[in-house]
């Protein structure tokens, strides 16, 4: 039974038996085949006279099969396609070849499908040249040469594919917000501690690519070190691959792929939207958003007549918005969108936050415990509630038109805060010690919107009128009983955008 | 031992001191194998208040406490009284990762600071100041003293009573010990407000002859009553 599989880079759809993949075996740069005396191939073909001449001519087109090639030499190559879409430079790297003098995308790609390939392919016992995995996923190809190709690429992108991706179900994250709002450094920062984050939350994460480590060797955070350069926008950055395993409520193992996508921030400036289009499908595709506000977006923090609308928080939102509904659809954009006050430990952050949520902040995310004190896998809702309405009220007061796009326009959403780093910056150097804060929170909450993880909230009922509890409040108590004349009129909650009560 | 208080170095940190209420402990990041002192100062001062109103001397009360360590032996893996209200506790790396550092009690300050051992001298560094993490921990405290008048039982034949005996039951929490210091919380009786002293706390379980309910009130900003 074939596997459906959506490639993460050019999103087409193919079943598992129709990737492609990438040969584990590479020819040696020099050929000793065909003598020195004769030019090409076609003048020993025409001049050679040999009996062995057939045999020599076979071996020579392994050879040349299995040799490294350039795929940006060749316009229609399906790889450099792709590519070409964001500047001709691919991000794809594999330190571990790289140092043995192979670039992973210089390596061959075999086609099972394609006879002239499958000759070099050796037929496995269910009579096909695939061999699979234990859930019937094809997963590797052997050669005649005994190499096992392991690495599947997409058929339409040649990009490569994951170990195991498409077993698994698949949740993306897409990770937005204007430039020098940190993305990167916050986006190094959490997948340094990512085991650690998983596990307060009862997962078990692991890389389930190179792309997640190549990420953190590229754009490592330490103290004296330079921060990473802002991501070049017209490049696309590789997508993170992580597996994120956990016991849900029945004490079934549970296993789902998570990839994170990282996205410049000069795309969602006025004048980029080209090149905002070629991004579009990473937004579009994404199950959650987490945008990422530079509080010196915000004027009461940078101070009066310093920005331009190409600054402002909204900007992003509008950019989201223009890419996720196509015509402004009543509904919005109903994706989760997690919206992150970010670099709040610095001063002038600092000066205009209040001290009660400094204090909030300031502490460490808690896990839900079991009776034996081991972490649930649940987002504490509960101890993440009264930041978020603190940061709706701060926003509210200095950023009024974020709020009311938020509630209009991304009914789905929720407000977060922290600081990546913890310390100063000097001279593009954190000055240390590095100590982030609250910065798995917002992954936690998009986890839980996702269904990978539940939360200690209270569930919300649903709008009778709106039918949504996007905008559901419990009434205070104050507001709870109501008396009109000789009746007591009772009511526990209220929707915020059509007023109604119940 | 010779304690001395010196400014911060970039390899010798601790801060980000944070309590964790569930475990009864406090937590820090360091420096990597860093030993550290912990400082637990009454509610609204810390190690960097000037000491002149606790200790009665100059400087800063961290300093202070240097100078007194210098003529005691600190007990090892427990909080030792350098002056009234004001603890230290030394913490080191593997005591940190076994069982990490208990709380010592509530309505307090906690403090922390990187330490370095070398024979006979002890260094202990400045923190940093960073604005959002902080080597300073506040910790308040809600306290439940339950008063209730006592009664005594008297039964009849078809019935029984309840006769108040002229006396107040008082009942002091546990956790109230835990870095107890004489002559901040007081009791109000028929008038006249009397100190709680340690003893009365220790003994958990107190009376009083009083025809009204006491009351309590607490020099120390840390504690909530209730």
């Amino acid at each position: 039974m074939s596997v459906p599989i959506t490639c993460p880079y050019c999103f087409a759809e193919m079943e598992d038996d129709r990737v492609l993949f990438r040969s584990d075996r590479v020819s040696a740069r020099e050929q000793e085949i065909i003598p020195d005396e004769f030019d090409d191939p076609e003048d020993f073909q025409a001049r050679y006279r040999g009996a062995d001449k057939e045999e020599l001519l076979s071996r020579y087109a392994e050879w040349a099969f299995f040799s490294e090639r350039d795929p940006f030499k060749d316009p229609n190559d399906p790889y450099a396609r792709f590519w070409n879409q964001y500047g001709g430079v691919t991000t794809e790297r594999d330190s571990f070849e790289e140092r043995l003098g192979l670039l992973p995308y210089h390596r061959p790609v075999i086609d099972p499908s394609n006879p002239a390939h499958r000759r070099y392919l050796k037929e496995q016992p269910d009579g096909s040249v695939f061999v699979r995995n234990q859930g019937g996923m094809v997963t590797q190809l052997t050669l005649n040469s005994g190499e096992s190709c392991t690495c599947r690429v997409c058929r339409y992108c040649h990009n490569p594919l994951p170990d195991g991706y498409g077993k698994n179900p698949v949740k993306s994250i897409a990770l937005v917000g204007v430039t020098g709002s940190g993305k990167t450094v916050y986006l190094s920062q959490l997948l340094k501690r990512m085991g650690d984050y998983a596990a307060n939350v009862g997962l078990d994460v692991t890389a389930a690519f190179r792309s997640a480590g190549e990420f953190q060797r590229e754009n490592r955070i330490t103290v004296g070190r330079k921060l990473p350069s802002p991501t070049p926008f017209q490049q696309f950055q590789q997508p993170l691959f992580y597996e994120l395993v956990g016991m849900n409520e029945d004490g079934e193992r549970t296993t789902d792929t998570l990839v994170l996508y990282d996205v410049a921030g000069e795309l969602f400036e006025a004048g980029n939207a080209t090149y905002l289009d070629k991004f579009a499908p990473f937004i579009k595709h994404a199950d959650g958003i987490i945008v990422l506000v530079d509080p010196m977006q915000l004027e009461s923090v940078s101070g009066a007549g310093q920005l331009g609308w190409e600054n402002s928080p909204a900007a992003a939102l509008d950019a989201i918005q223009s890419i996720v509904t196509d015509d402004r659809g009543a509904l919005g954009c109903t994706k989760p969108v997690a919206v992150c006050l970010s670099q709040i430990d610095r001063e002038e952050a600092q000066r205009v936050l209040s001290g009660e949520l400094r204090h909030m902040l300031n502490a460490r995310v808690e896990p839900v415990a079991d009776e034996r004190g081991l972490p649930r896998r649940v987002f504490n809702a509960e101890q993440h509630r009264p930041i978020a309405e603190k940061i709706k009220e701060f926003l509210l007061e200095n950023q009024p038109s974020l709020v009311t796009k938020l509630d209009m326009s991304f009914p789905n959403h929720q407000y977060f805060a922290f600081t990546s780093l913890g310390c100063a910056v000097e001279d593009g150097k954190p000055v240390g010690p590095i100590i982030p804060k609250r910065i798995e929170e917002p992954l936690y909450w998009l986890l839980c919107k996702l269904g990978l993880l539940t939360s200690n909230e209270e569930a919300r009922p649903d709008c009778p009128k709106c039918k949504t509890n996007a905008y559901t409040y419990r009434l205070p108590q104050e507001e709870r009983a109501r008396r009109i004349l000789f009746k007591t009129r009772c009511r526990s909650y209220g929707c915020r955008r059509c007023g109604k009560t119940w | 031992m010779l304690y001395t208080y010196a400014p911060g170095r970039p390899d010798r940190f601790a801060t980000n001191l944070l309590a964790d209420r569930q475990r009864n402990r406090l937590t820090w990041d360091s420096s990597g194998g860093q030993e550290v002192l912990i400082l637990q100062t009454p509610f609204g001062y810390n190690g960097g208040s000037s000491a002149r109103a606790l200790c009665g001397e100059d400087g800063s009360i961290i300093e202070c406490v240097c100078r007194r360590l210098g003529s005691m032996t600190p007990e090892a893996q427990a909080y030792t009284e350098v002056f009234p209200g004001v603890w230290v506790r030394f913490v080191t790396p593997a005591e940190r990762s076994w069982r990490g550092c208990p709380m010592h009690g509530g309505a307090c300050v906690y403090s922390v600071y990187a330490c370095d051992r070398d024979g006979e001298r002890c260094v202990v560094y400045a923190p940093k100041r960073q604005t959002m993490i902080s080597p300073f921990c506040n910790v308040p405290m809600e306290i439940h003293i339950e008063a209730e008048a006592d009664t005594v039982t008297r039964r009849g034949l078809f019935s029984k009573t309840e006769r108040p005996t002229g006396f107040y039951k008082i009942r002091f929490p546990d956790n109230l010990l835990d870095g107890f210091t004489e002559r901040t919380l007081w009791m109000r009786v028929n008038g006249v407000e009397l100190p709680v002293t340690r003893t009365m706390v220790e003994t958990g379980t107190v009376y009083v002859k009083t025809d009204s309910r006491p009351t309590f009130r607490s020099d120390n900003k840390g504690h909530s009553i209730c």
